[in-house]
């Protein structure tokens, strides 16, 4: 009798212990929207612009605040907003691969639900956040490991920008912190609504659209007034006019030369392709057109291809195709100093082998195709849909991927 | 002796090792954990004689030791010998006033470390006793992997080195800083104030920007003493004929930026980008209303300020340079501004004539 209450005990106490295991907590946005946030603020602080805040953020999505009006916490809270880099990759290029705290953008190393597949495209790189109403509080705080909640008293009080959007459900929307005003130093919210998944894009096309989200008066500053900014084209550093042709033209790679560097060339068919007119749309939170090109693979039995992109941006009157001043892809002098230009013409490389992060002041971008191991094949080339953001002296490039079949190994 | 006896003295022996084991009163060293106060840290301070005899003639010692807390900016006796006071009894000829009020300067109502401010930083603003706003900036910087850190506290241009930082006290911290803290109301006060100024007030009053310095816009002085101007043979009586129609404005304009610096600011930002000392310098402006030439601070450790004038083809090589007076004759701050005394003049009035 007194082995089987004992036994019955131990039953139901295994059964309690067993119940009271630990169970996944989904979390679950209800009516989500779907935002990615760049802090677009590339400048330093030097004696001139000394009265300026930090631009590096705590952010929050409705903020709460605690007795002494203090943000304390809030729907979402993400520290350590930093600078954005000039490339936003498509693939979740921020999970678990950085031990830095600082974040190039919102959610990039922030765990929080994510976007699904939309319509085909991977939005990995969006978070999910409640639609409707939304007060974001950027509060600038100092460049340091230091976690906001942690700061002295004094530096959680620096308030950057306070504002209210609404988000509907289920769209897509890209966020800028963005400098509105380069005489006044006025900054702003830029909130554009994606369209890139409602859009019957091609699948054997890549695409891309352009944006110049350049300030009110940066372009007709004074040169020395624009400092260089790390890690962008130089080309860009002085601005560009608002209103500026692109052209594309089509590099492939063509043997070796005596050195054995890989030699280039332009596919005379394909260059100098009129690929859209970028128009400065600071206060005009658009999706401009996207402009589609075919990838041109190596061969027909091969599913790869090492063609690269070269863009021009040129004012209305000139041509690049028939222009003796400029050099031709995939040469890139301009025949003067950039300075000199004052933002009449400026070129891109759109080329993965030529980027390089650590760069400073380049002019070589990824490419706007993209080249990854999927199915069988490896590496197989697709077709992605880009954005080129130019900011004052920047220039940004956004990816966005579909979704590619499994790598087979 | 036999095995009894050697059992005996064995077991006798071994009992000596427990009495010797017995530590009744041991003493292990123990760090004192009652810090001083502030007013007693100053006294028995014999770098701080000075700040104790200031302190004492104006009765802020009790308060200094008081529950507090409190930052005490501790000028070293050095930094008052600079000032030409050299002994205790100097304070008893000062206005009693000012004196307090110059001390109350010196301190926070709060407890302020180095990791308080944000490394490499300028202008964390923090009330003082006084009512006034005092200026700390940051720097940190480790050059590389065997390089000592650098990290350095400034408050209001006076540098509180590292390793007199961060003083613990039983009401607060004490940063010993290499310069008495100056401080008057406007800039007028300070230029008129000082008899080593006046011909440059002179120059200023001539050329009209002397009112200016009353505004609350800020104003950064580079000031250049009654030496710089016998220096360049220039008299007084010429300053008061001078007739300012007939010159550029940069003749008085390139002492005075807009903007708000101390000299440490720039050893904080560091130098801008370019090559050398004159080309990559702390710090370069136009003149205002004289836009053609430039203000610029060289990159040297000397901090030379100089002016160039950019149309030249050479646009970076300075016209003429001038160097810092010393550390106790910059960083005098008022509440629009700051002023910095230079040895030299940078404009001359001949180079500065309207043809």
């Amino acid at each position: 009798m007194k082995n089987k209450i004992l036994i019955l005990l131990s039953v139901i106490c295994t059964a309690i212990y067993l119940s009271s295991c630990k169970k996944t907590d989904y979390r679950v946005v209800e009516d989500p929207a779907y935002i990615r946030v760049f802090n677009n603020l590339t400048y330093t602080l030097t004696l001139d612009n000394k009265e300026e805040l930090q631009p590096f953020f705590c952010m929050f999505i409705d903020p709460e605040f605690d007795a002494t009006g203090k943000p304390s916490g809030g729907l979402v809270v993400s520290d350590f907003l930093d600078k954005r880099g000039i490339y936003a990759a498509p693939n979740a290029a921020h999970a678990g691969l950085s031990t830095s705290k600082f974040n190039p953008e919102y959610p990039g190393k922030e765990l929080v639900p994510t976007a699904p597949i939309l319509n085909g495209f991977d939005l990995t790189n969006w978070a999910q956040v409640k639609s409707g109403k939304r007060r974001f509080l950027f509060m600038s705080r100092p460049i340091s490991n230091v976690p906001f909640a942690k700061l002295p008293d004094e530096q959680q009080r620096k308030v950057f920008l306070d504002t209210v959007i609404n988000l509907s459900v289920r769209e897509v929307y890209t966020l800028h912190v963005l400098q509105k005003d380069f005489k006044t130093k006025k900054n702003g919210l830029y909130v554009r609504q994606e369209t890139f998944h409602k859009q019957a894009f091609s699948d054997t096309l890549s695409y891309v659209n352009f944006y110049n989200l350049s300030a009110d008066g940066f372009m007709s500053a004074a040169p020395e007034l624009k400092l260089p900014v790390p890690a962008t084209s130089s080309m860009f550093r002085f601005g560009i006019r608002d209103t500026m042709n692109v052209f594309m033209t089509h590099i492939r790679t063509d043997g070796v030369d005596f050195r054995g560097n890989p030699k280039h060339a332009r596919i005379p068919a394909f260059s100098f392709q009129f690929a859209g007119t970028v128009f400065r749309t600071l206060h005009d939170p658009k999706v401009t057109p996207y402009y589609g090109f075919p990838i041109f693979l190596k061969s027909n039995k091969e599913v790869y291809s090492d063609t690269w992109q070269f863009l021009q941006f040129c004012v209305p009157p000139i041509d690049p195709a028939t222009s003796m001043t400029y050099a031709e892809p995939p040469d890139g002098g301009a025949g003067a100093s950039v300075e000199s230009l004052k933002g009449r013409y400026a070129y891109l490389r759109m080329d993965h082998v030529q980027y390089n992060p650590n760069y400073y002041l380049n002019a070589a971008f990824p490419g706007l195709t993209i080249s990854t191991h999927s199915g069988i094949y490896n590496p197989r080339t697709f077709g992605v849909v880009n954005s080129i953001e130019i900011v004052n002296g920047n220039v940004f490039l956004t990816t966005v991927q579909r979704k590619y079949p499994q790598p087979i190994y | 002796m036999n095995g009894k006896k050697m059992m005996f003295y064995l077991f006798a022996f071994f009992l000596l090792f427990f009495s010797a084991c017995k530590h009744d009163e041991l003493q292990v060293y123990k760090e004192s954990d009652n810090y001083s106060n502030a007013a007693d840290f100053v006294k028995n301070n014999y770098n701080f004689t000075l700040l104790y005899a200031a302190l004492k003639q104006v009765n802020l010692l009790e308060l200094l030791s008081k529950e507090g807390p409190y930052t005490l900016f501790a000028p070293s006796n050095k930094a008052f010998n600079d000032l030409g006071i050299v002994r205790a009894g100097d304070f008893a000829t000062m206005n009693q006033d000012s004196l307090r009020m110059m001390l109350q300067y010196h301190i926070l109502p709060r407890v302020l470390y180095r990791n308080d401010v944000p490394v490499n930083t300028i202008d964390n603003k923090y009330v003082n006793l006084a009512g006034k706003e005092l200026f700390v900036g940051y720097k940190y910087e480790k050059a590389c992997a065997n390089c000592n850190v650098l990290a350095d506290l400034y408050v209001n241009g006076a540098l509180a080195p590292k390793v007199t930082q961060n003083t613990v006290l039983a009401n607060g911290v004490l940063h010993l800083i290499d310069k008495v803290l100056k401080y008057q109301p406007n800039l007028q006060n300070v230029l008129s104030g000082r008899k080593e100024y006046s011909m440059f007030v002179t120059l200023l009053k001539r050329t009209g920007d002397w009112d200016r310095l009353a505004r609350p816009d800020f104003t950064t002085v580079f000031a250049p003493d009654n030496q710089a101007f016998e220096k360049a043979g220039i008299t007084k009586q010429q300053l008061e004929n001078l007739d300012p129609a007939s010159y550029h404005k940069r003749l008085s304009r390139v002492y005075l930026l807009y903007n708000h610096f101390f000299i440490s600011d720039m050893i904080i930002y560091g130098k801008q980008a370019g090559s050398g000392y004159y080309a990559g310098p702390f710090y370069r402006v136009p003149v205002v209303g004289d836009e053609d030439y430039y203000f610029a601070i060289a990159s040297n450790p000397e901090m030379e300020p100089f002016i160039v004038e950019k149309r030249l083809v050479n646009g970076n090589r300075p016209l003429r340079k001038t160097n810092l007076q010393p550390g106790y004759r910059t960083d005098y701050k008022a509440d629009n501004g700051i002023i910095h005394g230079i040895t030299d003049l940078l404009v001359l009035p001949s180079e500065a004539k309207i043809n």
